[in-house]
Protein backbone atom coordinates (compact mmCIF):
# COMPACT_ATOMS: atom_id res chain seq x y z
CA UNK A 1 0.00 0.00 0.00
CA UNK A 2 1.40 3.43 -1.01
CA UNK A 3 2.65 5.33 1.62
CA UNK A 4 0.27 8.62 1.15
CA UNK A 5 -2.89 5.85 1.31
CA UNK A 6 -1.46 3.95 4.20
CA UNK A 7 -1.51 7.33 6.13
CA UNK A 8 -4.96 8.49 4.91
CA UNK A 9 -6.45 5.16 6.25
CA UNK A 10 -4.47 5.96 9.61
CA UNK A 11 -5.95 9.25 10.25
CA UNK A 12 -9.49 8.13 9.50
CA UNK A 13 -9.60 5.53 11.43
CA UNK A 14 -8.22 7.34 14.39
CA UNK A 15 -10.92 10.37 13.76
CA UNK A 16 -13.18 7.81 13.78
CA UNK A 17 -12.22 5.63 16.71
CA UNK A 18 -11.95 8.79 18.67
CA UNK A 19 -15.45 10.36 16.95
CA UNK A 20 -17.29 7.22 18.08
CA UNK A 21 -15.54 7.06 21.45
CA UNK A 22 -16.96 10.95 22.54
CA UNK A 23 -20.73 9.84 20.99
CA UNK A 24 -20.92 6.85 22.95
CA UNK A 25 -21.33 8.80 26.07
CA UNK A 26 -23.79 11.78 27.79
CA UNK A 27 -20.65 13.83 28.93
CA UNK A 28 -18.85 12.58 25.72
CA UNK A 29 -15.11 14.34 25.41
CA UNK A 30 -15.28 15.37 29.29
CA UNK A 31 -14.35 11.56 29.86
CA UNK A 32 -11.02 11.88 28.27
CA UNK A 33 -10.46 14.50 31.23
CA UNK A 34 -12.91 13.21 33.92
CA UNK A 35 -11.85 9.43 33.98
CA UNK A 36 -7.85 10.11 34.63
CA UNK A 37 -8.49 12.79 36.99
CA UNK A 38 -10.88 10.28 39.36
CA UNK A 39 -7.75 7.49 38.69
CA UNK A 40 -5.89 9.46 39.59
CA UNK A 41 -7.68 10.81 42.52
CA UNK A 42 -7.45 7.32 44.16
CA UNK A 43 -4.04 6.44 43.68
CA UNK A 44 -2.92 9.97 45.43
CA UNK A 45 -5.30 9.50 48.59
CA UNK A 46 -3.65 5.37 48.55
CA UNK A 47 -0.67 6.62 48.49
CA UNK A 48 -0.44 10.17 49.50
CA UNK A 49 -2.68 10.76 52.55
CA UNK A 50 -3.79 6.74 53.77
CA UNK A 51 0.03 5.74 53.23
CA UNK A 52 1.21 9.13 54.29
CA UNK A 53 4.02 9.18 52.20
CA UNK A 54 3.37 12.97 52.04
CA UNK A 55 7.03 14.42 51.20
CA UNK A 56 7.39 17.56 49.81
CA UNK A 57 5.16 17.74 46.47
CA UNK A 58 4.31 14.45 46.43
CA UNK A 59 0.95 14.70 44.60
CA UNK A 60 3.07 16.53 42.08
CA UNK A 61 5.70 13.99 42.14
CA UNK A 62 3.40 10.90 42.25
CA UNK A 63 1.21 12.67 39.28
CA UNK A 64 4.41 13.26 37.02
CA UNK A 65 4.67 9.68 37.12
CA UNK A 66 1.04 8.17 36.15
CA UNK A 67 0.27 10.43 33.80
CA UNK A 68 3.20 8.96 31.21
CA UNK A 69 2.47 5.67 32.73
CA UNK A 70 -1.02 5.94 31.63
CA UNK A 71 -0.21 6.35 28.32
CA UNK A 72 2.00 3.67 28.27
CA UNK A 73 -0.09 0.90 29.56
CA UNK A 74 -3.55 1.71 28.25
CA UNK A 75 -1.84 1.83 24.89
CA UNK A 76 0.04 -0.89 25.27
CA UNK A 77 -2.55 -3.22 26.83
CA UNK A 78 -5.11 -2.77 24.53
CA UNK A 79 -2.82 -2.88 21.28
CA UNK A 80 -2.08 -6.60 22.64
CA UNK A 81 -5.78 -7.40 21.95
CA UNK A 82 -5.98 -5.13 19.03
CA UNK A 83 -5.92 -8.12 15.69
CA UNK A 84 -8.53 -10.11 17.42
CA UNK A 85 -10.87 -6.94 18.39
CA UNK A 86 -10.50 -6.21 14.58
CA UNK A 87 -11.40 -9.77 13.09
CA UNK A 88 -13.74 -8.93 11.42
CA UNK A 89 -12.19 -6.44 9.02
CA UNK A 90 -9.32 -8.60 9.08
CA UNK A 91 -11.01 -11.25 7.24
CA UNK A 92 -12.74 -9.15 4.79
CA UNK A 93 -10.22 -6.97 3.44
CA UNK A 94 -6.23 -6.99 2.65
CA UNK A 95 -4.94 -4.34 4.98
CA UNK A 96 -1.01 -4.00 6.27
CA UNK A 97 -1.80 -4.97 9.66
CA UNK A 98 0.15 -2.48 11.38
CA UNK A 99 -2.43 -0.02 10.81
CA UNK A 100 -4.42 -1.49 13.69
CA UNK A 101 -1.79 -0.54 16.39
CA UNK A 102 -0.76 2.18 15.02
CA UNK A 103 -3.92 3.78 14.90
CA UNK A 104 -5.17 2.39 19.05
CA UNK A 105 -1.37 4.02 19.84
CA UNK A 106 -2.47 7.32 18.08
CA UNK A 107 -6.17 7.27 19.69
CA UNK A 108 -4.11 7.29 23.32
CA UNK A 109 -1.16 9.65 22.16
CA UNK A 110 -4.51 11.96 21.72
CA UNK A 111 -6.05 11.56 24.67
CA UNK A 112 -2.71 11.61 26.70
CA UNK A 113 -1.70 14.95 24.93
CA UNK A 114 -4.79 16.39 26.83
CA UNK A 115 -4.02 15.11 30.22
CA UNK A 116 -0.46 15.99 30.13
CA UNK A 117 -1.72 19.75 29.49
CA UNK A 118 -4.07 19.91 32.51
CA UNK A 119 -1.02 18.49 34.42
CA UNK A 120 1.54 21.04 33.10
CA UNK A 121 -1.69 23.91 34.20
CA UNK A 122 -1.95 22.12 37.20
CA UNK A 123 1.90 22.54 38.10
CA UNK A 124 1.58 26.02 37.45
CA UNK A 125 -1.51 26.23 39.77
CA UNK A 126 1.14 24.87 42.36
CA UNK A 127 3.45 27.78 41.64
CA UNK A 128 6.27 25.56 39.27
CA UNK A 129 6.05 27.71 36.05
CA UNK A 130 7.26 26.35 32.76
CA UNK A 131 11.24 26.70 32.13
CA UNK A 132 13.73 26.36 29.30
CA UNK A 133 13.88 22.59 30.38
CA UNK A 134 10.74 21.95 29.18
CA UNK A 135 12.47 21.45 25.36
CA UNK A 136 13.73 17.68 26.48
CA UNK A 137 10.15 17.23 26.59
CA UNK A 138 9.84 17.36 23.00
CA UNK A 139 12.76 14.73 22.36
CA UNK A 140 11.37 12.53 25.82
CA UNK A 141 7.52 12.56 24.12
CA UNK A 142 8.78 11.51 20.76
CA UNK A 143 10.82 8.80 22.43
CA UNK A 144 8.13 7.29 24.06
CA UNK A 145 5.58 7.61 21.08
CA UNK A 146 7.85 5.30 19.51
CA UNK A 147 8.17 2.82 22.26
CA UNK A 148 4.77 2.76 23.10
CA UNK A 149 4.52 1.71 19.37
CA UNK A 150 7.06 -0.81 18.64
CA UNK A 151 6.09 -2.59 22.35
CA UNK A 152 2.79 -2.57 20.47
CA UNK A 153 3.67 -4.01 17.42
CA UNK A 154 5.82 -6.60 18.86
CA UNK A 155 2.76 -7.53 21.03
CA UNK A 156 -0.12 -7.79 19.12
CA UNK A 157 2.16 -9.86 16.00
CA UNK A 158 1.76 -13.11 18.91
CA UNK A 159 -1.13 -12.59 21.32
CA UNK A 160 -3.31 -13.98 18.07
CA UNK A 161 -1.44 -17.37 18.21
CA UNK A 162 -1.39 -17.94 22.07
CA UNK A 163 -4.31 -15.76 23.71
CA UNK A 164 -2.71 -16.99 27.08
CA UNK A 165 0.27 -13.65 26.15
CA UNK A 166 -2.61 -11.30 26.76
CA UNK A 167 -2.67 -12.55 30.34
CA UNK A 168 1.00 -12.56 30.85
CA UNK A 169 1.19 -9.10 29.03
CA UNK A 170 -1.53 -8.11 32.39
CA UNK A 171 0.66 -9.14 35.06
CA UNK A 172 4.18 -7.65 33.58
CA UNK A 173 2.30 -4.31 33.33
CA UNK A 174 1.28 -4.44 36.93
CA UNK A 175 4.39 -5.80 37.76
CA UNK A 176 6.44 -2.60 36.26
CA UNK A 177 3.38 -0.47 37.68
CA UNK A 178 5.33 -1.14 40.90
CA UNK A 179 8.73 -1.33 39.86
CA UNK A 180 9.22 1.90 37.23
CA UNK A 181 9.58 4.31 40.19
CA UNK A 182 6.26 6.01 40.18
CA UNK A 183 5.73 5.94 44.11
CA UNK A 184 9.16 5.82 44.83
CA UNK A 185 12.33 7.73 43.38
CA UNK A 186 15.18 5.49 41.94
CA UNK A 187 17.87 7.69 43.69
CA UNK A 188 17.16 6.70 47.03
CA UNK A 189 17.89 2.79 46.02
CA UNK A 190 20.92 0.98 46.73
CA UNK A 191 23.57 -1.72 45.53
CA UNK A 192 21.97 -4.39 43.44
CA UNK A 193 18.55 -3.28 43.53
CA UNK A 194 19.75 0.30 42.07
CA UNK A 195 20.88 -1.52 39.11
CA UNK A 196 18.19 -3.32 38.66
CA UNK A 197 15.67 -1.00 38.63
CA UNK A 198 17.75 0.92 36.27
CA UNK A 199 17.79 -1.63 33.88
CA UNK A 200 14.20 -0.89 33.04
CA UNK A 201 14.02 1.94 30.30
CA UNK A 202 10.35 3.02 31.95
CA UNK A 203 12.24 3.96 35.56
CA UNK A 204 14.44 6.11 33.04
CA UNK A 205 11.25 7.95 31.06
CA UNK A 206 9.68 8.76 34.67
CA UNK A 207 12.92 9.87 36.01
CA UNK A 208 13.44 12.15 32.77
CA UNK A 209 9.66 13.72 33.40
CA UNK A 210 10.50 14.28 36.70
CA UNK A 211 13.69 16.04 36.04
CA UNK A 212 12.14 18.21 33.73
CA UNK A 213 9.24 18.76 35.45
CA UNK A 214 9.32 18.59 39.03
CA UNK A 215 13.59 19.42 39.23
CA UNK A 216 13.95 21.73 36.26
CA UNK A 217 16.47 20.72 35.21
CA UNK A 218 17.64 18.52 31.51
CA UNK A 219 17.17 15.02 31.95
CA UNK A 220 19.78 12.13 31.29
CA UNK A 221 19.77 11.74 27.11
CA UNK A 222 20.89 8.19 27.83
CA UNK A 223 17.91 7.74 29.22
CA UNK A 224 15.86 9.09 25.91
CA UNK A 225 18.38 7.97 23.83
CA UNK A 226 17.97 4.32 24.83
CA UNK A 227 13.99 4.42 25.02
CA UNK A 228 14.13 5.53 21.34
CA UNK A 229 16.08 3.04 20.26
CA UNK A 230 14.53 0.54 21.78
CA UNK A 231 11.59 1.82 20.36
CA UNK A 232 12.71 1.63 16.76
CA UNK A 233 14.48 -1.50 16.92
CA UNK A 234 10.90 -3.15 18.16
CA UNK A 235 8.59 -1.54 15.79
CA UNK A 236 10.77 -2.94 12.63
CA UNK A 237 11.09 -6.04 14.21
CA UNK A 238 7.25 -5.91 14.98
CA UNK A 239 6.74 -4.80 11.52
CA UNK A 240 8.62 -7.75 10.08
CA UNK A 241 6.49 -10.16 12.14
CA UNK A 242 3.24 -8.79 11.09
CA UNK A 243 3.86 -8.57 7.45
CA UNK A 244 5.38 -12.15 7.68
CA UNK A 245 2.14 -13.31 9.52
CA UNK A 246 -0.13 -11.25 7.49
CA UNK A 247 -2.32 -14.28 6.12
CA UNK A 248 -2.05 -16.04 9.20
CA UNK A 249 -4.28 -14.13 11.36
CA UNK A 250 -7.61 -14.45 9.14
CA UNK A 251 -6.76 -18.24 9.46
CA UNK A 252 -6.63 -18.41 13.33
CA UNK A 253 -9.03 -15.80 14.86
CA UNK A 254 -12.46 -17.66 14.82
CA UNK B 1 -7.39 -23.15 -22.46
CA UNK B 2 -8.06 -20.76 -25.63
CA UNK B 3 -5.57 -18.26 -26.69
CA UNK B 4 -8.08 -15.72 -27.07
CA UNK B 5 -9.30 -15.79 -23.47
CA UNK B 6 -7.06 -14.01 -21.05
CA UNK B 7 -7.04 -15.73 -17.65
CA UNK B 8 -7.43 -13.10 -14.54
CA UNK B 9 -6.70 -15.81 -11.84
CA UNK B 10 -4.82 -18.92 -12.81
CA UNK B 11 -4.56 -21.61 -9.62
CA UNK B 12 -2.93 -24.58 -9.61
CA UNK B 13 -3.35 -27.39 -7.36
CA UNK B 14 -4.12 -24.80 -4.66
CA UNK B 15 -4.13 -26.54 -1.09
CA UNK B 16 -5.05 -24.51 2.21
CA UNK B 17 -5.19 -25.78 5.87
CA UNK B 18 -6.96 -24.02 9.33
CA UNK B 19 -4.69 -25.17 12.49
CA UNK B 20 -6.86 -26.76 15.13
CA UNK B 21 -7.09 -25.42 18.21
CA UNK B 22 -4.46 -26.51 20.73
CA UNK B 23 -3.68 -26.34 24.06
CA UNK B 24 -0.98 -27.45 26.62
CA UNK B 25 -3.11 -30.92 27.33
CA UNK B 26 -3.76 -31.52 23.83
CA UNK B 27 -0.69 -30.95 22.03
CA UNK B 28 -1.82 -32.57 18.75
CA UNK B 29 -0.87 -30.34 15.96
CA UNK B 30 -3.46 -31.21 13.74
CA UNK B 31 -4.39 -29.30 10.81
CA UNK B 32 -7.58 -29.19 8.82
CA UNK B 33 -7.45 -28.99 5.26
CA UNK B 34 -10.16 -26.80 3.64
CA UNK B 35 -8.57 -26.86 0.54
CA UNK B 36 -6.96 -29.82 -0.77
CA UNK B 37 -6.48 -29.81 -4.95
CA UNK B 38 -7.98 -26.96 -6.64
CA UNK B 39 -7.26 -26.06 -10.28
CA UNK B 40 -8.74 -23.68 -12.53
CA UNK B 41 -8.49 -20.51 -14.18
CA UNK B 42 -10.88 -17.27 -13.94
CA UNK B 43 -11.02 -15.49 -17.51
CA UNK B 44 -11.69 -11.59 -18.37
CA UNK B 45 -15.33 -10.85 -18.16
CA UNK B 46 -16.72 -14.35 -17.62
CA UNK B 47 -19.35 -15.14 -14.51
CA UNK B 48 -17.94 -18.30 -13.11
CA UNK B 49 -19.97 -19.73 -10.59
CA UNK B 50 -19.23 -22.03 -7.14
CA UNK B 51 -20.61 -25.00 -5.99
CA UNK B 52 -20.63 -27.55 -3.23
CA UNK B 53 -21.89 -28.81 -0.22
CA UNK B 54 -21.61 -27.11 3.42
CA UNK B 55 -17.85 -27.38 4.05
CA UNK B 56 -16.76 -28.12 1.00
CA UNK B 57 -14.48 -25.00 0.59
CA UNK B 58 -16.13 -22.39 -1.10
CA UNK B 59 -16.04 -19.61 1.07
CA UNK B 60 -12.40 -20.39 1.49
CA UNK B 61 -11.59 -19.98 -2.05
CA UNK B 62 -13.07 -16.80 -2.64
CA UNK B 63 -10.26 -15.64 0.52
CA UNK B 64 -7.89 -16.79 -1.63
CA UNK B 65 -8.92 -15.49 -4.32
CA UNK B 66 -9.50 -12.10 -2.46
CA UNK B 67 -5.58 -12.09 -1.32
CA UNK B 68 -6.98 -12.34 2.56
CA UNK B 69 -5.68 -15.70 2.69
CA UNK B 70 -2.97 -17.16 1.02
CA UNK B 71 -2.39 -21.09 -0.33
CA UNK B 72 -0.20 -23.42 1.84
CA UNK B 73 0.08 -25.61 -1.64
CA UNK B 74 0.44 -24.97 -5.16
CA UNK B 75 0.04 -21.46 -6.72
CA UNK B 76 -2.30 -18.46 -7.61
CA UNK B 77 -1.50 -16.50 -10.51
CA UNK B 78 -3.73 -13.18 -10.49
CA UNK B 79 -3.33 -10.47 -13.46
CA UNK B 80 -5.14 -7.32 -11.02
CA UNK B 81 -4.81 -5.92 -7.84
CA UNK B 82 -8.27 -4.98 -8.03
CA UNK B 83 -10.20 -7.83 -6.53
CA UNK B 84 -12.61 -7.37 -3.40
CA UNK B 85 -15.02 -9.37 -2.06
CA UNK B 86 -17.81 -8.17 -2.04
CA UNK B 87 -18.69 -7.27 1.89
CA UNK B 88 -21.57 -5.03 2.74
CA UNK B 89 -20.83 -2.62 5.69
CA UNK B 90 -17.46 -3.47 6.34
CA UNK B 91 -15.45 -1.41 8.61
CA UNK B 92 -18.94 0.71 9.50
CA UNK B 93 -18.48 3.14 12.40
CA UNK B 94 -22.08 3.36 13.64
CA UNK B 95 -21.42 6.94 15.35
CA UNK B 96 -20.12 8.48 12.17
CA UNK B 97 -22.24 9.97 9.26
CA UNK B 98 -23.17 8.09 6.33
CA UNK B 99 -20.19 10.46 4.13
CA UNK B 100 -17.34 9.87 6.10
CA UNK B 101 -18.51 5.96 6.26
CA UNK B 102 -18.42 6.12 2.68
CA UNK B 103 -14.99 7.27 2.92
CA UNK B 104 -14.08 5.14 5.23
CA UNK B 105 -15.14 1.73 3.75
CA UNK B 106 -13.33 3.25 0.21
CA UNK B 107 -10.16 3.58 2.06
CA UNK B 108 -10.19 0.07 3.32
CA UNK B 109 -11.43 -1.61 0.28
CA UNK B 110 -8.09 -0.15 -1.46
CA UNK B 111 -9.43 2.98 -3.28
CA UNK B 112 -7.42 6.44 -2.89
CA UNK B 113 -9.30 9.21 -1.36
CA UNK B 114 -9.56 11.42 -4.91
CA UNK B 115 -11.47 7.70 -6.24
CA UNK B 116 -13.87 7.88 -3.45
CA UNK B 117 -14.78 11.73 -3.92
CA UNK B 118 -14.95 10.83 -7.30
CA UNK B 119 -17.90 8.29 -7.16
CA UNK B 120 -19.24 9.89 -4.03
CA UNK B 121 -22.14 11.32 -5.84
CA UNK B 122 -23.08 8.28 -7.68
CA UNK B 123 -22.90 6.35 -4.07
CA UNK B 124 -25.29 8.82 -2.45
CA UNK B 125 -27.46 8.60 -5.51
CA UNK B 126 -28.12 4.78 -5.82
CA UNK B 127 -28.38 4.77 -1.75
CA UNK B 128 -31.76 7.01 -2.58
CA UNK B 129 -30.44 8.13 1.63
CA UNK B 130 -31.00 12.09 0.55
CA UNK B 131 -29.87 14.42 3.79
CA UNK B 132 -29.91 11.21 5.88
CA UNK B 133 -26.52 10.90 4.09
CA UNK B 134 -25.08 13.25 6.82
CA UNK B 135 -26.44 12.16 10.29
CA UNK B 136 -24.68 9.39 11.95
CA UNK B 137 -25.34 5.95 10.46
CA UNK B 138 -26.70 4.32 14.12
CA UNK B 139 -29.90 6.12 13.34
CA UNK B 140 -30.56 4.50 10.39
CA UNK B 141 -33.14 1.37 9.67
CA UNK B 142 -31.57 -1.75 9.20
CA UNK B 143 -32.50 -1.16 5.42
CA UNK B 144 -31.13 2.33 4.82
CA UNK B 145 -27.35 0.67 6.32
CA UNK B 146 -27.82 -2.22 3.69
CA UNK B 147 -28.27 0.25 1.15
CA UNK B 148 -25.53 2.47 2.04
CA UNK B 149 -23.55 -0.59 1.90
CA UNK B 150 -24.69 -2.16 -1.06
CA UNK B 151 -23.87 1.48 -3.00
CA UNK B 152 -20.29 1.50 -1.91
CA UNK B 153 -19.48 -1.91 -2.72
CA UNK B 154 -21.18 -1.60 -5.96
CA UNK B 155 -19.43 2.04 -6.90
CA UNK B 156 -15.93 1.25 -5.65
CA UNK B 157 -16.38 -1.71 -9.10
CA UNK B 158 -13.48 -3.32 -8.93
CA UNK B 159 -11.49 -5.96 -11.73
CA UNK B 160 -12.57 -8.98 -10.08
CA UNK B 161 -16.25 -9.00 -8.11
CA UNK B 162 -15.64 -11.90 -5.47
CA UNK B 163 -19.76 -12.09 -4.08
CA UNK B 164 -20.05 -14.64 -1.48
CA UNK B 165 -24.18 -15.24 -0.92
CA UNK B 166 -23.51 -17.52 1.38
CA UNK B 167 -22.20 -15.13 3.93
CA UNK B 168 -25.73 -13.69 4.03
CA UNK B 169 -25.32 -10.51 1.96
CA UNK B 170 -28.05 -7.56 2.76
CA UNK B 171 -31.42 -8.05 3.83
CA UNK B 172 -34.30 -9.55 1.98
CA UNK B 173 -36.25 -6.15 1.29
CA UNK B 174 -32.93 -4.69 -0.48
CA UNK B 175 -32.12 -7.91 -1.96
CA UNK B 176 -34.34 -7.19 -5.19
CA UNK B 177 -32.80 -3.88 -5.72
CA UNK B 178 -29.55 -5.40 -5.77
CA UNK B 179 -30.02 -8.47 -7.10
CA UNK B 180 -31.23 -6.27 -10.33
CA UNK B 181 -28.22 -4.46 -10.14
CA UNK B 182 -25.77 -7.48 -9.67
CA UNK B 183 -27.43 -9.05 -12.58
CA UNK B 184 -26.55 -5.66 -14.70
CA UNK B 185 -23.02 -5.90 -13.92
CA UNK B 186 -23.01 -9.30 -14.65
CA UNK B 187 -23.85 -9.09 -18.39
CA UNK B 188 -22.43 -6.34 -18.71
CA UNK B 189 -18.95 -8.23 -19.35
CA UNK B 190 -17.07 -7.87 -15.89
CA UNK B 191 -16.20 -10.36 -14.01
CA UNK B 192 -17.52 -12.20 -11.41
CA UNK B 193 -17.11 -14.88 -9.17
CA UNK B 194 -20.26 -16.12 -7.77
CA UNK B 195 -20.57 -18.43 -4.16
CA UNK B 196 -24.17 -19.25 -4.20
CA UNK B 197 -26.57 -22.27 -2.75
CA UNK B 198 -29.63 -21.35 -5.23
CA UNK B 199 -29.06 -23.77 -8.05
CA UNK B 200 -31.47 -21.74 -10.02
CA UNK B 201 -29.14 -18.32 -9.54
CA UNK B 202 -26.06 -20.31 -10.66
CA UNK B 203 -28.01 -21.71 -13.87
CA UNK B 204 -29.40 -17.96 -14.45
CA UNK B 205 -26.12 -15.95 -14.35
CA UNK B 206 -23.02 -17.79 -14.62
CA UNK B 207 -21.32 -18.86 -17.92
CA UNK B 208 -19.07 -20.99 -16.39
CA UNK B 209 -19.09 -23.31 -13.31
CA UNK B 210 -16.75 -25.20 -10.54
CA UNK B 211 -17.99 -27.99 -8.51
CA UNK B 212 -16.19 -28.31 -5.45
CA UNK B 213 -16.24 -31.01 -2.84
CA UNK B 214 -14.13 -31.83 -0.25
CA UNK B 215 -11.56 -29.57 -0.96
CA UNK B 216 -11.25 -30.78 -4.24
CA UNK B 217 -12.51 -29.85 -7.93
CA UNK B 218 -14.81 -32.33 -9.13
CA UNK B 219 -15.59 -30.89 -12.11
CA UNK B 220 -15.86 -27.59 -14.03
CA UNK B 221 -16.91 -26.02 -17.20
CA UNK B 222 -19.98 -24.54 -18.83
CA UNK B 223 -22.48 -24.09 -16.30
CA UNK B 224 -24.91 -26.61 -18.06
CA UNK B 225 -22.80 -29.56 -17.77
CA UNK B 226 -21.58 -28.94 -14.52
CA UNK B 227 -25.03 -28.54 -13.11
CA UNK B 228 -26.53 -31.42 -14.29
CA UNK B 229 -24.03 -33.93 -12.75
CA UNK B 230 -24.26 -31.58 -9.62
CA UNK B 231 -27.85 -31.90 -9.00
CA UNK B 232 -27.30 -35.83 -10.10
CA UNK B 233 -24.83 -36.34 -7.60
CA UNK B 234 -26.55 -34.52 -4.59
CA UNK B 235 -29.57 -36.90 -5.16
CA UNK B 236 -27.26 -39.78 -5.47
CA UNK B 237 -25.99 -38.61 -1.58
CA UNK B 238 -29.27 -37.73 -0.51
CA UNK B 239 -30.24 -41.52 -1.70
CA UNK B 240 -26.93 -42.42 0.01
CA UNK B 241 -28.29 -41.19 3.45
CA UNK B 242 -31.15 -42.78 3.07
CA UNK B 243 -30.24 -46.22 2.98
CA UNK B 244 -27.62 -45.79 5.82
Amino acid sequence: MPINRYLTLVFYLTYAELKSESKKFFVSYLWWIVEPVVNMAVYYVVFGVLLNRGTDNYIAFLLIGLIPWRWFSAAVMQSSMIIGQQKQLIKRVVVPKTIFPTVNVLTHTFKFVIVFAVLVLFLMILGMNPSIHYLALIPLLISQFFFILGVSYVLCSFVPFMMDLKLAINSAIMMLFFLSGIFFSGENLTGNARTLFYLNPLAHMIEAYRDILLKQHWPSSLGIFILFSLGVVAMFLGRFLLHKWSHMYPKVLR
Amino acid sequence: MNQDKLAVIEMKNVGLYYPKFMNLFSLSRKKHWALKDVTFDLEKGETLGVVGRNGAGKSTLLLLMAGILKPDLGTIYSNTSKISLLSLQVGFVPYLSGVDNIILSGLLSGYSIEEIKEKMEAIIDFSGLDTWIHQPIHTYSTGMKARLGFSIAFFTDPDVLLVDETLGVGDARFQKKSEEKMKKRISSNKTVVLVSHSQAKIQELCDRVVWLENGQTVMQGPTKDVMKAYESGLQESRIDMRFK
